[in-house]
């Protein structure tokens, strides 16, 4: 019953409840299968064979069993590790001193304007320490 | 003085009651920092089903079409 070309559904396992196709018979408790299910050995007394066939070379490629399938009207769809996408940064909470440094550049040249009015002319440059300040009474 | 709460009860399969294997026996607070993988088996019906009910269920899903 369980010849190659024999359309099966595999009972046992993780792949269970899938449509697959015997490839190949290696043993006589074990077949290649490939399908729905992953191409790999499995024991016959997992597979539940359905009474159709499909006409398809003894050790098929998964390519000619994707063919196959299409014309059962199956797609057979490889799982592949998608590229992961560059995580975005998060919008994180601004601290005001943060956020005064990050001020848009028109503001910055509008404030010299308004605030060169308000400010002294001349700024000391260094301060003068205590011993300094000492000497220069003495 | 510690009180220790009662561990959880045994999870049974859904058609025969049978125990199922590879779920963790843990309180709903631990069971939050687990895995999926780690909570049920990875196979249709797991932690639902024993494997022996999952196969018959299966079988019997293949032979119906």
């Amino acid at each position: 019953m369980i010849t190659v070309g024999r359309l099966c559904i595999k009972t046992a396992g993780r792949d269970a409840g899938k449509k697959c196709v015997v490839v190949d018979q290696l043993d006589k408790s074990y077949a290649l299968i490939d399908g729905e299910t992953r191409r790999r050995k499995c024991n016959i007394s997992h597979l539940e064979p359905l009474p159709q066939t499909v006409e398809i070379s003894q050790g098929a490629s998964h390519d000619e069993v994707s063919r196959v399938f299409k014309l059962l009207g199956i797609e057979l769809v490889v799982k592949r590790a998608q590229p992961k996408e560059e995580a975005k940064p998060r919008p994180r909470p601004v601290r005001a001193q943060q956020r005064k440094a990050m001020a848009p550049k028109s503001q910055e040249k509008q404030k010299p304007k308004a605030a060169a009015s308000k400010l002294p002319a001349a700024k000391p440059a260094v301060k003068e320490t205590k011993l300094e300040k000492a000497a220069s009474r003495q | 003085m510690l009180f220790k709460k009662r561990k959880s009860a045994k999870a049974q399969c859904a058609s025969c009651g049978s125990m199922l294997s590879g779920v963790a026996r843990v309180r709903a607070t631990q069971l939050r920092t687990l895995a999926k993988t780690e909570k049920r088996p990875e196979r249709p019906y797991g932690g639902v089903l024993c494997s022996a009910c999952m196969r018959r269920t299966m079988i019997a899903r293949a032979r119906q079409t």
